[in-house]
């Protein structure tokens, strides 16, 4: 109440300025002439009034001044002079004024950058009620890869039975769908999810209604949707008339109930849920069927994710009995709770890790351009000496000349932060474009609002006070008699040690940078040097998903051989083949083998990979055959079922490769076990990840195989020239055979590896970009600092050049004083590297973190970067003029 | 200074506070008001009597409007609002306490311990 009194009271006095004066005025004057007239009354002369009555009233001017300040306008006043002051005097010194904002830009701007992603990904709340409850309950294996969520409808059911535990729990499945509305059909992202869905999200519905119960296709509800605003909007053009209308999902048609609130686009981070349609869960109730479902619970209030795991861990266990061993032990072994608060993203899994250390990077990067600024102004304000002695003999408290000082550096602060700001956005956006597709459309962007403002806000904020407390602190210990006296000051001892420790501080920082930056360019190169075992710069993937088609059986193998043979008939293709996993598809899967008279130790002993291939899948990789032969044409239904091995298969199971040759083997469990015949063996590749070889694979007749569900697949290409122009080629053969063939997507073999080692590659080349600016910033300090002790000392070094001393020795004494900072800074930088890189363990290949000869380059990099930064004042120092520089004292 | 006392420091608001409360007044008639009731006893500082009136406005305590004085001239009424009221309550409780004991203390006699 009062304080709101003193708002409005603040913000007449500073919007309605010259009424406030006028009126302060009038009410003083009348007060004065009031009081005039009663003492005339009295029997004064007019005279004696006017002077009894001012000298009763004091000063007027004064009595303003405290009315000024009763209001708090006077801070306000003396902003406005500071600012006035700082503006002249940043413009006094143009050049470490232009030094200055634009290293401050570049620190906002590389935080703003990486703030802004890393809040859409990470930190960002979705925008439903009491987000902080929501958890997504998934289930994890024995090596703690938890999965993005396997479930099933009895599991499902089992958790929503448990009041104790959770208010409410849905599931939600989403996916692209081809969506038809008036005929025209497009693919859109769509999620199925069981009908209590906006009711747990408390999300209501802006048109329409959201569903209720009795929508639950399970009692024979009618087929409903609910739309997105974005869909209602593009598609619609916000006719209201939008409810009742109907549109197709995968050809099965629904009826419109209701339209989504703008701000809500589902759970999925960079994902709108066009179209939203109820869960059929009797599909899922299969125990035995785990899929990729989202489970999302509302937790009651003190229930931690701890109890929940101990308490669900138990019913999983039980419920997973009757999977795969592999598949229990590899997903299902315990209950794993996430706080789905941000949403869901796989994004977020990949790129944590990397955009936290690259965020404490431009953490590390502005401070360093703190210290920096730090240090030029200690130097820069060395200079005023004379200015601040003068005003604190005119009466300026030390509190003043820091008010002042602080004023500069704010404004300095604000002048680099709104550029660095919006090329922070800019950059930010730069990065999620890059970010992989295949995670999904990604369709968020950074933008300027209130999250990310608050943010550079506070960066900024926190940049001034790191940067402008020391040289303010300095500045206002001024000792007035000397200043003024003396126009020439020589610099305190202080002065030059604060100089010193905040020049070394940059360099240990920047080493710390540069250390990790070349780890990451180490990885990335290590990685790119590996060899996967086959071809990779001549090869065109193309993926085809098949499902909700009607290519299945004998059509879809059909349609494989076909496209094989169109595809080989292309200009430049040198062969062309077909596999249900090629290299990093990430769709390699796992099967149980039995080998007669081996013993497996383990279950893991006994898992194989499996990839089905068509004839010349080798030859398209360039995958060479050690022992016996390929897959070919012969491998037809009918034959006899053949399989060519990996080299660790074949030593790992029969010792060895030549005695590999013509054994037999069975895929698949007990009764539906085949049993295959080995007719070559083939060189180890690498499969899932370029860091480690793919254990044990075999690879089988993809023509063979009976049992055919209409899984994904992809069609491989050896090209003989540049791949990258074969793409259009192989889309335009594909579209023309089969305009409805549903192509995933199409790229260069070189291509899914870079994406692949995306993270590695943002790393890189990020980590690199940030330790250049250090270093930069690190080479302007070390000139500052030297050029400011040279100028300082030129006087002594006339006197030395006057008494003999040549001018190679005068290089020598500036340079050692370098020689000794960066030592320093970098044992310091060193020392916190080997400390502090330990944080990249895990993210590294072929090196570890505190590798000593990088430790010893970054500190070599900065040694050199901090000799050249010396050049300049060190030539100076060699090339004192002795008369001159004795004339200056 | 003879009978003329001076103010203590911070009592000047609570003086402006009770004799607003008397019935709106402008400045000028704050200090007339003030003299007569202290019967000149007491030395208002008159010019800080504005910026006290602009503090006690800032907090909400007084509000104002222009009207015209005795002497057909614009002037600016100062009022009390609610919350006003409610703290020169307190504040002249407080002051009846505090002078109160200190008049105990002052009165205080060897006969009395």
């Amino acid at each position: 109440m009062q304080r709101l009194a003193a708002i409005r009271s603040f913000c007449r006095a500073w919007f309605l300025r010259r009424r406030m004066e006028r009126e302060m005025d009038e009410e003083m004057r009348f007060h004065l002439e009031a009081r005039i007239a009663d003492l005339v009354a009295r029997g004064l002369t007019c005279e004696d009034a006017e002077y009894q009555a001012r000298s009763e009233f004091g000063g007027v001017l004064r009595a303003k001044d405290e009315g000024r300040d009763a209001r708090g306008l006077r801070w306000v006043d003396d902003l406005g002079g500071d600012l006035r002051y700082a503006l002249r005097a940043i413009r006094r010194a143009p050049v470490f004024t232009a030094a200055a904002v634009a290293s401050i830009a570049l620190g906002i701007g590389a935080n703003t950058a990486i703030f802004g992603v890393l809040d859409l990904l990470l930190l960002r709340p979705v925008p439903v009620s009491a987000p902080h409850e929501l958890v997504h309950v998934t289930t994890a294996g024995d090596r703690g890869d938890a999965n993005s969520g396997s479930s099933n409808a009895p599991w499902f059911r089992k958790v929503a039975s448990r009041t104790d535990l959770f208010s409410d729990a849905m599931l939600v499945k989403h996916d692209v769908h081809k969506i038809g509305i008036d005929g025209r059909v497009e693919p859109l992202t769509s999620q199925q999810v069981t009908t209590n869905y906006y009711q747990l999200l408390g999300v209501p519905a802006l048109l329409g209604r959201t569903f209720v119960p009795s929508d639950r296709p399970e009692t024979g509800g009618s087929p409903v949707a609910v739309i997105s605003y974005d869909l209602w909007q593009r598609r619609f053009a916000g006719a209201t008339n939008v409810i009742g209308a109907s549109l197709t999902v995968d050809r099965q048609p629904y009826t419109i109930i209701g339209v989504a609130p703008r701000e809500f686009s589902g759970l999925v981070v960079g994902w709108t849920m066009d179209v939203t349609t109820p869960l059929d869960t009797s599909k899922y109730d299969d125990a035995r069927g785990w899929s990729t479902m989202p489970l999302i619970a509302r937790v009651k209030p003190g229930v931690t994710p701890a109890q929940i795991s101990a308490q669900l861990t138990p019913v999983l266990l039980r419920m997973s009995e009757g999977v795969t061993e592999r598949f229990r032990n590899r997903y299902l072994k315990r209950v794993s709770v996430e706080s789905a608060a941000q949403g869901l993203t796989d994004l977020r899994a990949a790129f944590s890790r990397p955009l936290r250390l690259l965020m404490g990077a431009v953490g590390i990067l502005l401070l360093i351009a703190c210290v920096n600024l730090a240090g030029l102004l200690v130097a820069l304000n060395t200079a005023r000496q004379h200015e601040f002695g003068l005003r604190a003999a005119l009466g300026a408290r030390p509190e003043r000349i820091m008010r002042q000082l602080f004023a500069e550096s704010a404004l300095l602060a604000v002048l680099g932060a709104v550029p660095g700001v919006i090329l922070g956005m800019a950059g930010g956006n730069r990065l999620l474009a890059v970010l992989p597709k295949f995670f999904g459309p990604v369709g968020v962007t950074v933008t300027a609002d209130s999250r990310v403002l608050a943010f550079a806000l506070v960066a900024t904020v926190a940049t001034t006070l790191l940067f402008g407390v020391i040289p303010a602190f300095q500045a206002a210990r001024v000792n007035v008699s000397r200043e003024v006296v003396r126009t020439n000051v020589p610099a305190t001892a202080t002065r030059v040690r604060i100089g010193r420790a905040l020049v070394i501080a940059q360099c240990a920082l920047s080493v710390v940078l540069v250390a990790g930056a070349t780890l990451f360019l180490r990885t990335l190169l290590n990685l790119s040097n590996v060899d996967p075992g086959f071809d990779v710069g001549h090869v065109i993937a193309v993926t085809i998903d098949p499902a909700g088609t009607d290519y299945e059986g004998e059509r879809l193998r059909g349609f494989q051989r076909e496209m094989i043979d169109a595809l080989r008939a292309l200009p430049g293709v040198n062969h062309a083949s077909v596999t249900t996993s090629s290299p990093f598809s990430g769709n390699i899967d796992g099967r149980r083998l039995s080998v007669p008279g081996f013993e497996p130790r383990d279950l893991d002993d006994a898992t194989i990979q499996t990839n089905l291939v068509g004839p010349g899948y080798f030859d398209t990789l360039r995958l060479p055959i050690l022992r016996g032969r390929a897959i070919d044409a012969r491998d037809r239904p009918g034959t006899p079922a053949v399989a060519v091995v990996s080299e660790s298969f074949a030593n790992r199971y029969f010792g060895g490769l030549d005695a590999a040759i013509g054994r037999q083997f069975a895929i698949g469990r007990a009764q539906s076990a085949v049993t295959h015949e080995i007719v070559g063996v083939a060189r180890e590749a690498r499969y899932q990840t370029l860091r480690e070889p793919s254990d044990r694979i075999v690879y089988v007749p993809v023509f063979q195989a009976l049992n055919v569900r209409p899984e994904s697949f992809e069609f491989v290409i050896q090209t003989a020239g540049d791949p990258s122009r074969a793409i259009a080629l192989t889309r335009s053969a594909l579209e023309r055979l089969r305009p409805d063939a549903p192509i995933l997507a199409i790229q260069t073999m070189t291509g899914v590896i870079n994406g692949r080692l995306l993270s590695e590659r943002l790393l890189a080349i990020l980590g690199t970009f940030f330790a250049a600016v250090a270093l930069m910033l690190a080479g302007v300090g070390v000139y500052g600092l030297l050029a400011y002790l040279v100028a300082r000392r030129l006087p002594e070094f006339g006197v030395r050049v006057a008494l003999g001393a040549r001018p190679i020795e005068m290089m020598g004494l500036t340079l050692r004083e370098n020689v000794m900072l960066a030592m320093i800074g970098c044992a310091l930088g060193v020392g916190a590297a080997f400390a502090g890189l330990r944080v990249l363990d895990g993210l590294l290949f072929g090196l570890s973190p505190m590798d000593l000869v990088n430790l010893a380059t970054a500190a070599g990099i900065l040694t050199v970067v901090s000799l050249a930064a010396a050049i300049v004042p060190a030539r100076r120092a060699a090339s004192v003029d002795p008369l001159v520089a004795l004339r200056q004292e | 200074m003879g009978t003329n006392t001076e103010l203590l420091q911070g009592t000047l608001e609570l003086l402006i506070l009770k004799s607003i409360a008397l019935g709106p007044l402008h400045g000028y008639g704050v200090l007339l008001r003030l003299q007569q009731l202290t019967r000149d006893t007491l030395q208002i500082p008159q010019g800080s009597l504005y910026p006290a009136l602009y503090r006690l406005e800032h907090q909400g305590l007084v509000t104002f409007e222009w009207g015209e004085s005795e002497n057909k001239r614009r002037a600016k009424y100062y009022k009390l609002t609610a919350a006003g009221r409610k703290r020169l309550r307190e504040e002249a409780d407080y002051w009846q306490r505090l002078s109160g004991a200190i008049g105990l203390v002052l009165a205080a006699e060897s006969s009395d311990l």
